[in-house]
């Protein structure tokens, strides 16, 4: 595909993240391993890839990184998250899903660490959201789609 | 020249085509246009688009109403998100349909059995409204579409 001939929606990105809760806790990738200009947090999970339904792409993506399986996986809304991530512009369409883990020591654990698909190491930690948050949470009105559906 | 040969690296979420569709009723009618596939089966689809990059569904939606039939619509709602995983004429497609519920501000607009529309392309068209208690003469697309709207109103 040559650049002048792309599709006017080349570029966004599809996306299936997993919340998983533990009380008023979610699990969130923590990026300042990677990142040290932006820190935020992210429910963990990956882009969706063509002919893959999202719930495949985050039982995938849990696989992939965290080596984990997940089930009760339950799809709780759709975001579009519309963003300039240090002077490029981001559009992803996010799909986002409640799952809980098979295994309920990840649960217990302070600090789960995986490995992203180009070999970076990943963290994802436990964060308490009905408490302020020391960096910003994406996607974003991902907290006001968790409200409104019981936990 | 079709086909999935190139030369550049193309992330795993090329070809995904996110889009828009406006989901406007008239009681149990719902507004569409009407397609026919290569062998010529009927299939109906509500009006809408590609999203494009940096643009919100909600607005490509309006857009999308505005360019096609030239109207304005307001109340618009994010119903819900379907994924249609399907191919056709022998291509494969991948398709996120983001539904918004919308109303004409032109009220006059429901009275009309047909409604007059140009495509991006030039092409003409004709959209009209189908009963959707009723059974369908053709598939209405996207799939999911007709569970979201029984969700919709229970």
């Amino acid at each position: 595909m040559r650049s002048g001939l792309l599709p006017t929606w080349a570029g966004i990105r599809p996306l299936a993240l997993a919340v998983f809760r533990d009380g008023p806790r979610i699990l969130v990738e923590d990026n300042a391993a990677w990142d040290r200009r932006d820190w935020f947090y992210r429910p963990p999970g990956g882009g969706v890839e063509f002919g893959e339904r999202a719930i495949e792409a985050v039982r995938r993506e849990m696989w992939e990184e965290f080596e984990a399986e997940i089930r009760d996986v339950r799809q709780l809304g759709t975001l579009e998250n519309i963003f300039d991530y240090h002077g490029r512009p981001g559009h992803e369409v996010v799909f986002v899903f409640e799952a809980r883990f098979a295994d309920d020591s990840y649960y217990e654990a302070e600090r789960i660490v995986g490995t992203e698909g180009g070999g970076t190491r990943i963290e994802a930690v436990w964060i308490d959201v009905s408490e302020p948050l020391d960096r910003p949470l994406y996607p974003l009105g991902l907290l006001e789609l968790l409200r409104g559906s019981a936990g | 020249m079709a086909g999935p040969v190139t030369t550049q690296r193309s992330p795993g979420y090329a070809g995904i085509r996110p889009v828009a569709l406006a989901v406007i009723r008239n009681g149990s009618r719902l507004l569409v246009r009407e397609y026919r596939t290569a062998k010529g089966n009927r299939f109906y689809r509500p009006l809408g688009g590609a999203i494009h990059f940096g643009e919100r569904g909600a607005d490509a939606v309006r857009r999308e109403i505005r360019e096609e039939i030239g109207e304005e619509i307001e109340n618009v709602r994010h119903m819900g998100t379907v994924e249609n995983i399907f191919e056709r004429e022998g291509q494969p497609a991948h398709w996120i349909v983001l539904l918004f519920e919308a109303e004409f501000v032109d009220r006059s607009r429901y009275d009309s059995e047909t409604i007059e529309g140009v495509e991006g392309d030039g092409e003409r068209f004709e959209a009209r409204w189908i009963d959707i208690s009723q059974p369908l003469e053709g598939p209405l697309h996207p799939d999911g579409l007709l569970d979201l709207l029984a969700e919709d109103e229970s």
